[in-house]
């Protein structure tokens, strides 16, 4: 009961498990890499851990929703960070110069990403990254920041392995957004309202972009019509609520077998139940749809579980 | 009036300016931890805008004295239990890294904590310790202030009623191009499946969420945007409208025959569609 209602309240704060996953990788990564550092030792470990590791962080952000492109991300992420960190460190003992050197810099990449305004956030990481090497680095001897750079990449490329061996957690991402659009098209319900329609639609845009980060094409493939199917019954509860004014007590029958499924996804095992099927005309679609999206979830849970 | 292009070139400008401030502040300065004041102005102009730069220089301030009067207590903990570094570093390594998607006070709270107790005063003795805090804690009020000012007192006119930002033409081409394609999707004469549908709204949405954090920037921001406010609640109206119209006719064109589908959703030309979402 604890558990439960703890992760109830999770949910609040982190309703797709995004929050969680980079959160489980970040804590992997930080024992990964304090076992790295116990062999090889690097100049001021702290700084040489925490740069290899925000990269891999960054690309776990939501709106990076494909393999390749985390590991673009990534690989961009350490060659940019190399070449401040190279600027920075290397000018800071000019005084002058090093305002104008950081200033130039940082105009360059604001100016360059002018078309992506939404970027400049990593932008600003990126710099400020590099601003609290100075703690550390500010020697101004090329030899020295050579090594630490040459440390750098050696742990970027730890922390990418580790990336690539973390388990494949990302289904939870699919599972809790269904979870997340299973109660609102239930809310909808009890409410007689569409106005959530566009946090289900949010919601399912989510568990969308997420299918391309599940492991195994099969399984893909029952997810996205499960997805399909419970956007299908967007479109359809918001007819049955606005348009056609169907009674409670249909809605209900509706609500009850959404409820099942809910369950059944909350712990993630299969459910075998004939829904008594409404002769009413309303619930034609429910009576075609409901068996599908059921079949569609049973056959996932087989898939996983083979 | 500004075009969307040259608002952007000016803030780069500005955001530049600050971030030369803060470091000449360092370079010139002989405080100890000057380093942390562009590192602050590095932080709050994350976001870029200038109203979401301010709201988050407020929440930097709080978590950063939140952040530092928690992390004494863990000072005492970690400096008679030394072993206790590396769980304590990984949970809070969790934590840090769970706040990254919530509200930013609670993630640089977390941040300074750890930044604290990895950094620098781990061996320092009981005075020495609250002197880091007091030099910390004024550099970044240093950062903030530095931001403050210029939003305040030199870029407050730069941005007046920035409706540019809104990007008119776009949202107009992109709702005469969701109404092009449910039309088409209509007489196309072939069965219509989700993903087409979903296709269709998908930039409304996305579209309503960005003019939802532009809002947020406008009534963050020190400068008058009245007349933004206003092009950005109309768009969100239009927007939202369209929305409804389409998701309520969505099922519609998903059941049943494609020819019923074009009798049934309201007539789909070019003048209803002038009528309904004209000004």
């Amino acid at each position: 009961m604890f558990i439960y209602k703890l992760s109830s309240w999770v949910d609040r704060y982190d309703p797709f498990w995004y929050g969680r996953l980079i959160a489980l990788k970040a804590a992997y990564l930080a024992i990964g890499l304090f076992i790295a550092n116990l062999i090889l030792q690097p100049p001021l470990p702290t700084l040489v851990m925490l740069f290899s590791a925000v990269g891999v962080l960054i690309a776990e952000l939501p709106a990076i929703n494909d393999l390749n492109k985390k590991d673009n991300i990534y690989l961009a992420y350490v060659i940019l960070i190399c070449l401040t960190i190279t600027i920075f460190s290397s000018s800071v003992y000019l005084k002058g110069w090093f305002i104008l050197a950081v200033s130039a810099w940082a105009y360059v990449l604001y100016f360059a990403l002018r078309k992506k305004p939404e970027l400049y956030a990593l932008v600003s990481a990126v710099l400020m990254l590099s601003m609290i090497s100075l703690e550390g680095y500010n020697s101004g001897n090329f030899f020295s920041i050579l090594n630490t750079l040459f440390f750098i990449l050696e742990f970027s490329l730890i922390a990418f392995w580790l990336h690539k061996f973390f388990p494949f957690l990302y289904s939870r991402i699919w599972l809790s957004s269904i979870l997340r659009s299973l109660e609102t098209l239930q809310n909808m319900l009890t409410e007689l309202s569409i106005a959530d329609s566009q946090k289900l639609f949010r919601q399912l845009q989510v568990a969308e972009s997420s299918l391309n980060l599940l492991v195994k094409q099969s399984y893909r493939q029952e997810a996205r019509l499960i997805t399909d199917l419970l956007s299908h019954y967007h479109y359809y509860l918001n007819d049955l609520l606005e348009n056609k004014l169907t009674p409670a007590r249909e809605l209900d029958l509706i609500g009850a077998d959404l409820l099942r499924l809910e369950h059944a996804v909350r712990k993630q095992s299969e459910f075998y139940y004939s829904p008594n099927l409404s002769p009413a005309l309303d619930l034609t679609t429910h009576n075609q749809i409901y068996p599908q999206l059921q079949a569609s979830w049973n056959k996932l849970c087989a898939l996983v579980n083979s | 009036m500004r075009t969307r292009e040259q608002l952007i070139h000016l803030r780069i400008i500005h955001v530049v300016a600050m971030l030369a401030t803060a470091l000449f502040i360092y370079q010139f300065s002989q405080w100890d931890d000057a380093l942390w004041i562009p590192i602050t102005v590095l932080a709050i102009i994350g976001p870029f805008s200038p109203g979401l730069s301010i709201n988050k220089a407020q929440q930097r301030v709080l978590g950063s004295i939140a952040g530092l009067l928690l992390s004494l207590i863990f000072w005492l903990v970690i400096h008679y239990n030394y072993n206790l570094l590396v769980p304590l570093a990984v949970v809070l390594i969790y934590c840090v890294a769970y706040t990254l998607l919530q509200e930013y006070t609670f993630f640089i709270m977390l941040v300074t904590i750890m930044l604290c107790i990895n950094f620098d005063y781990m061996n320092l003795f009981f005075n020495n310790e609250i002197f880091y805090l007091i030099s910390r804690g004024l550099c970044v009020l240093t950062g903030v202030i530095i931001c403050q000012f210029y939003e305040y007192c030199v870029f407050k006119s730069s941005y007046t009623n920035a409706t540019s930002l809104v990007q008119k033409e776009r949202l107009d081409a992109l709702i005469v191009a969701a109404w092009q394609q449910v039309s088409s999707l209509a007489s196309s004469g072939r069965p219509v499946v989700v993903a087409e549908l979903n296709q269709c709204l998908t930039p409304l949405v996305n579209s309503l969420t960005g003019l939802q954090q532009l809002k947020e920037s406008c009534q963050h921001s020190y400068s008058e945007q009245g007349e933004t406010l206003i092009l950005i609640e109309h768009y969100q109206e239009k927007l939202t409208s369209i929305y409804k119209w389409i998701s309520l006719q969505g099922f519609n064109l998903l059941q049943s025959e494609p020819q019923q589908d074009i009798s049934q959703v309201v007539e789909l030309d070019e003048d209803s569609l002038e009528q309904k979402f004209s000004d």
